[in-house]
């Protein structure tokens, strides 16, 4: 499947159902990222239950921690 | 035509020299700045609109003056441009100390800072703060020091913690920079930002631990909304720590962005 990922196209192996599973396949800690899909902010606690479908826009910014 | 002295207007005829304009209106001065440039050639012959700082060396200038002493470095249509500016800063450690420092040295018009911590030992080998102010909110004694910095700068503090129910806080800023340390209060930042506040520009930081070269710090550039400054992986660690060389780097390239963006010039 594809999907624009931070303005990239990116190709995935086989179908990737929600976010979460999209986050593994990036290799993205679930716990420090902030994920927009089409536009809309999709918070943590709803990774797993929000689906992605081919040709979605994906914004990511994973984080680490210090400052 | 008119000159600026100090910041105030002086009627001068035409072909009048620096030197002779000086020693007319400022026969005391030894310190002379013209258009921003240090030590001019004081034979140049004036034109309308420039401007000349001159002070005694080692002597407090008026009030009315200190201002255009302040930024007589700094060209007077940017000066006014962050004069006009409102900037967030999340998070008043490593980063957001830095940050802020050099937003109100660089005449940043207001900002708003959140932070819930107490300067405590561990911070001052990178934090702007001073021993005297152990046990002392973040947010007190971040005001507490700009204040000896500058009047030109008005400093709207909450001692908070940020979350998605309060980042409204940030609503009259054009930019919010995010200065945590915890990397889940940074990812719920941008987050809430984007849901709330979605025109807001958003300066982040993300790998500025360990002691690896400054050259691995870098802007990212996510969206038009969205720029990340860091290494993008070095993360706090066994063994790998901050401290204030790295992080600085990293907070100096975040407060640089912000004036840039507040000036136009980051496209």
């Amino acid at each position: 499947m594809k999907l624009k990922i931070n303005g990239e196209i990116k190709e995935f192996e086989g179908n990737l159902k929600n976010i979460s599973e999209l986050l593994k396949a990036l290799n993205v800690n679930s716990k420090f990222v902030a994920v927009e899909l089409n536009g809309s902010v999709v918070y943590k606690e709803n990774f797993e239950t929000t689906e992605v479908k081919d040709g979605d826009k994906v914004e990511v910014v994973s984080f680490v921690g210090g400052g | 035509m008119i000159v600026y002295l100090n910041g105030k207007p002086v009627e001068v005829s035409e072909g009048v020299t620096l030197k002779e304009f000086l020693k007319k209106h400022f026969p005391g001065f030894n310190i002379i700045i013209h258009n921003t440039v240090l030590n001019p050639d004081f034979s140049l012959i004036l034109e309308n609109g420039d401007r000349v700082s001159a002070f005694k060396k080692g002597e407090m200038p008026e009030n009315l003056s200190l201002k255009s002493l302040m930024f007589a470095r700094q060209p007077e249509h940017y000066t006014e441009k962050l004069q006009d500016a409102v900037v967030g800063i999340a998070g008043l450690g490593g980063l957001g100390s830095v940050v802020g420092e050099n937003l109100v040295r660089a005449g940043i018009g207001k900002l708003v800072v959140a932070d819930f911590d107490i300067v405590e030992p561990p911070n001052l080998n990178r934090q702007r703060y001073f021993i005297h102010q152990i046990g002392k909110p973040k947010v007190e004694a971040f005001k507490e020091n700009m204040g000896q910095v500058s009047a030109f700068t008005k400093i709207e503090a909450y001692n908070i913690k940020i979350s998605r129910e309060n980042v409204d806080i940030f609503k009259d800023c054009s930019v919010i920079v995010e200065c945590f340390d915890n990397p889940e209060a940074k990812a719920m930042l941008v987050s809430a930002v984007r849901e709330k506040l979605p025109q807001k520009v958003i300066v982040a930081a993300s790998g500025v631990a360990g002691f690896h070269s400054e050259k691995t710090i870098t802007v990212k550039k996510i969206s038009d909304k969205i720029y990340i400054v860091g290494d993008g992986k070095s993360e706090v660690s066994d063994g790998i720590g901050l401290v204030a060389t790295r992080v600085g780097i990293a907070a100096s390239i975040q407060s640089h962005l912000v004036v840039r963006i507040i000036l136009g010039l980051e496209k």
